[in-house]
């Protein structure tokens, strides 16, 4: 477990180091939740503002801490951007979070990562955590500040339509 | 396709790329002075400090009537003293104040038949 002492604003180079780390991570997180590169940057800048704005605090998991900074301020976006009038879904959205398949062009890596693009922001970022971080249920909890229960029960919806949209895939 | 074929196939996806050039444009952005907090470190226990002394100040010191005659001072605690004392056996017999004094006090127009008028 990794301890940051974050000063009342962040040495710059300390602020460097956290971001060569973790700043992939939180990058795809965001991306993962916005399926819009501009607003991915706007979270990343946003999270790293937020640590650089640390006062005298311990962060006992960087990474954890910066990818429910990530989830919360995607959650202030939306409700941002549900007050004026506009949605996150009016952007134009990238059909797979900026994912690519391995190997490159691969049909049915492409088509789940279209079918995870399409999910609700909740499963989404469920999936994400799951998939992509690795993270059990309770540390998702932890991150999304649900119960462990109700993020289970959304990863595996998520999964059923995963596997709805995959047999008619076949079928087609 | 079952649940672990499924977070197979998920897992191969490559995340998307980070661009470079966000790093010296987001790293910049927090250096620059707009992006730091109006009150350093110190100024809020500074403020706090600044109002207990005033708090403190304030409860320790005795009120003063302001512009009156020095109430401390050791002619008026005497007679205070001997006022308080003759109060509490009853010999209190305060002579009639002249009429001059409390016009003066009072300020209240002089009567008609006043001597001074």
């Amino acid at each position: 477990m990794r301890l940051v002492h974050s000063l009342p604003f962040m040495d710059p180079q300390q602020l460097e180091s956290l971001y060569d780390a973790f700043a992939p991570a939180v990058h795809a997180f965001a991306r993962q939740l916005t399926r819009h590169a501009e607003s991915s940057q706007d979270l990343l800048q946003n999270v790293f503002l937020r640590l650089a704005r640390r006062p005298r605090f311990t962060i006992l998991n960087p990474r954890s801490f910066l990818l429910r900074c990530t989830y919360r301020a995607y959650v202030d976006l939306v409700r941002r951007e549900s007050s004026r009038q506009h949605t996150l879904d009016d952007f134009a959205r990238e059909p797979s979070a900026g994912f690519r398949a391995e190997p490159e062009g691969d049909e049915k890596i492409t088509a789940l990562l279209e079918g995870v693009a399409s999910l609700p922001s909740e499963q989404r970022a469920v999936v994400h955590l799951k998939i992509w971080e690795q993270r059990t249920f309770r540390q998702i909890a932890g991150i999304l500040g649900i119960p462990a229960n109700t993020a289970a029960s959304r990863y595996r919806y998520a999964i059923d339509k995963l596997r709805d949209a995959m047999r008619l895939e076949d079928e087609t | 396709m079952n649940t672990e074929e499924i977070e197979s196939f998920l897992r191969r996806a490559r995340p998307p790329e980070l661009p470079a050039g966000w790093k010296r444009q987001i790293l910049g952005s927090i250096a620059r002075p707009v992006g730091r907090p109006v009150f350093p470190r110190l100024a809020w226990p500074a403020l706090a400090a600044c109002w207990s002394l005033i708090l403190i100040l304030r409860l320790t010191t005795p009120d003063v009537p302001q512009g009156g005659a020095p109430f401390d001072s050791a002619a008026f605690l005497a007679r205070n003293a001997r006022v308080e004392r003759l109060l509490a056996t009853g010999e209190f017999d305060p002579p009639p104040m002249d009429p001059l004094r409390i016009e003066s006090i009072f300020r209240l127009p002089a009567p008609k038949n006043s001597p001074t008028t």
